[in-house]
C-alpha cells in the first residue's frame, strides 16, 4: 500500500512529464476533463487532475463532479502515475476501474502511452 | 477440392461463396460474418478446426507489422488460438506484399496522381506497406491513426513521426478490445458520422481501411479517389453517391472475382501445403506473380468502368 505522499509525487512526477512533451497540449487542447484518482484502501489520498485547453493541474481532493473516475489500490495508482506499468494491463484484469466513456479512456491510454510508452 | 473458409469480424451481409482454381487448384472458398461478434467467432473457428483446408481471419487483424516491429492484436490473436489443427491466417503478409506493389502500380500508371499529392490515410499502423510506399513515391501523406482510431485531434504529417508514435502506442493499443480502436460487425453499416471532415476535404486522394474511412466520411467529397481493400457493390454505391471519382481496390482479383487477403494468404497456404509461419515475403511476391497482381480502379464518375493504366 502506496502512502497519499507517495501517490501525490507520483501524480506531480505525471504532470511534470506530461507538460515536458509538448504535443500533449497539442493533441488534449479540445479534451477539458476532470478526473478523480481514488485509491479504494486510501481515503485520505483522493486527488483531481483537472485538464483544460491541454494543459493538466494536480490538486487536492477529490470532490465535486468528475468526467473520469480512477479506483484502484493505492500502491497500483502510484506505479501507474510514474510511469512503473501501463494502464491497458489492470484495467483489461479489472484491477483499474475507470469509470468514463470508452473514448476518453482511450484517450488517457493515448496521453500515458505519449509519456511512457517504447 | 481444397475447402478455404474465412471467418470475419464483419458484417454477415457481405457473406458470399465461390468456387474456383486458385493457384492451380480447384478451391471452394467461403466467406461468412458474425457482426461482430467474438463468441460467436470462437465458436465457428471451433466447428471449422479440422474440418476445412486452411482458415482466413477477416474483419480484423492479428499482426500489425511497423517499421520491422510486430505487434499482435490480442483479440484475434485469442480467435487464432482456438483454432489447433487447420492452418489460420489473418492476411496480414499478402496485404503489406500486395498493397505496396499496388501504391507503386498506382504511381507509376494509375489514372490519377500520387505524387505530390495530399493523401489522407486514415489508418496506416495497420497497413505500413501502403504507409510506406505513399511516402516513397512523394505524396503528403497525413496518418490519421490518432484521429480516427483514438479521437486525438493530431494529424501525424511524416512518417518518421508515425513510427516513433508506434513505437510508443502500439504495444499497449494492442491490447484494447478491437471494438474501441476499429468498427467491426454493425458499426460497418451505421450511418457515417463526420469526424475531422476538414482532412477529408484538403486531401487529393484518401487511402486505408473502407470501414474506418465511411465511418467518418463526409457527404459530399466530388473527384477524390480512393484507395482501399474489397469493396461490394453497395460499397462503391456509397462512394458514388459521396462524389468519389476514383475507386482503387488493392485486393487481388483472380479469376474476375476479388478475394480479401486474408482468403488469398489461406488459399495459398492450401494451394501449397505449407505452415503459415512459412509463407514469407518471397513466397508472397511469387505467389502475386503467378496470378498476375495489379489493383483495381473503377472510375466511379464514368459508370463504374474499370480504368486501365492512364493519365
Amino acid at each position: 500500500m502506496a502512502t497519499a505522499e507517495e501517490l501525490r509525487e507520483a501524480l506531480e512526477d505525471f504532470v511534470a512529464r506530461y507538460q515536458e512533451e509538448p504535443r500533449l497540449k497539442v493533441m488534449n487542447r479540445d479534451w477539458d476533463r476532470v478526473l478523480h484518482v481514488v485509491p479504494t484502501d486510501l481515503p485520505e489520498g483522493r486527488f483531481t487532475l483537472r485538464v483544460k485547453e491541454g494543459d493538466v493541474l494536480l490538486e487536492d481532493g477529490a470532490s465535486g463532479e468528475a468526467d473520469m473516475v480512477l479506483r484502484a489500490k493505492s500502491d497500483l495508482l502510484t506505479d501507474l502515475f510514474f510511469g512503473d506499468i501501463s494502464p491497458t494491463e489492470p484495467y483489461m484484469q479489472g484491477d483499474l476501474r475507470i469509470e468514463a466513456s470508452e473514448e476518453d479512456t482511450i484517450r488517457l491510454d493515448v496521453i500515458t502511452l505519449m509519456i511512457w510508452g517504447e | 477440392m481444397k475447402k478455404v473458409v474465412s471467418v470475419s469480424l464483419g458484417a454477415k451481409s457481405r457473406d458470399h461463396a465461390a468456387r474456383t482454381d486458385l493457384f492451380g487448384v480447384p478451391m471452394e472458398l467461403q466467406r461468412i460474418g458474425v457482426d461482430g461478434d467474438l463468441e460467436a467467432a470462437r465458436k465457428l473457428l471451433r466447428e471449422l478446426d479440422g474440418h476445412v483446408d486452411a482458415i482466413g481471419l477477416g474483419g480484423l487483424d492479428v499482426y500489425l507489422y511497423v517499421a520491422g516491429e510486430q505487434y499482435i492484436i490480442q483479440d484475434g490473436w485469442r480467435l487464432m488460438e482456438e483454432v489447433k489443427k487447420t492452418p489460420v491466417v489473418d492476411g496480414s503478409r499478402v496485404k503489406d506484399t500486395a498493397e505496396r506493389r499496388a501504391i507503386h502500380w498506382l504511381a507509376e500508371k494509375g489514372p490519377f496522381p500520387l505524387t505530390g499529392q495530399h493523401v489522407l490515410m486514415v489508418s496506416s499502423l495497420d497497413r505500413f506497406g501502403m504507409a510506406e510506399e505513399l511516402a516513397a513515391v512523394g505524396a503528403d501523406v497525413v496518418y490519421g491513426d490518432l484521429m480516427f482510431a483514438t479521437g486525438v485531434p493530431y494529424p501525424i504529417r511524416s512518417l518518421d513521426e508515425l513510427k516513433e508514435i508506434a513505437r510508443k502506442l502500439a504495444r499497449e493499443i494492442v491490447k484494447l478490445p478491437i471494438h474501441m480502436i476499429y468498427p467491426v460487425g454493425k458499426a460497418q453499416e451505421e450511418e457515417p458520422v463526420e469526424k475531422f471532415p476538414e482532412f477529408y476535404h484538403e486531401a487529393q486522394v484518401i487511402a486505408g481501411d473502407y470501414h474506418m474511412m465511411r465511418r467518418y466520411m463526409p457527404k459530399e467529397l466530388p473527384e477524390k479517389a480512393v484507395i482501399t481493400q474489397t469493396t461490394t457493390q453497395a460499397d462503391r454505391e456509397f462512394l458514388k453517391g459521396r462524389g468519389i471519382r476514383w475507386l482503387a481496390t488493392t485486393t487481388p482479383i483472380i479469376e474476375g472475382r476479388s478475394f480479401a487477403t486474408n482468403v488469398v494468404e489461406a488459399a495459398l497456404v492450401a494451394a501449397k501445403g505449407w505452415h503459415p509461419q512459412e509463407v514469407g515475403r518471397e513466397e508472397i511476391e511469387a505467389a502475386l506473380d503467378e496470378i498476375g497482381y495489379q489493383p483495381t480502379v473503377i472510375d466511379l464518375g464514368g459508370e463504374g468502368r474499370q480504368a486501365h493504366g492512364h493519365r
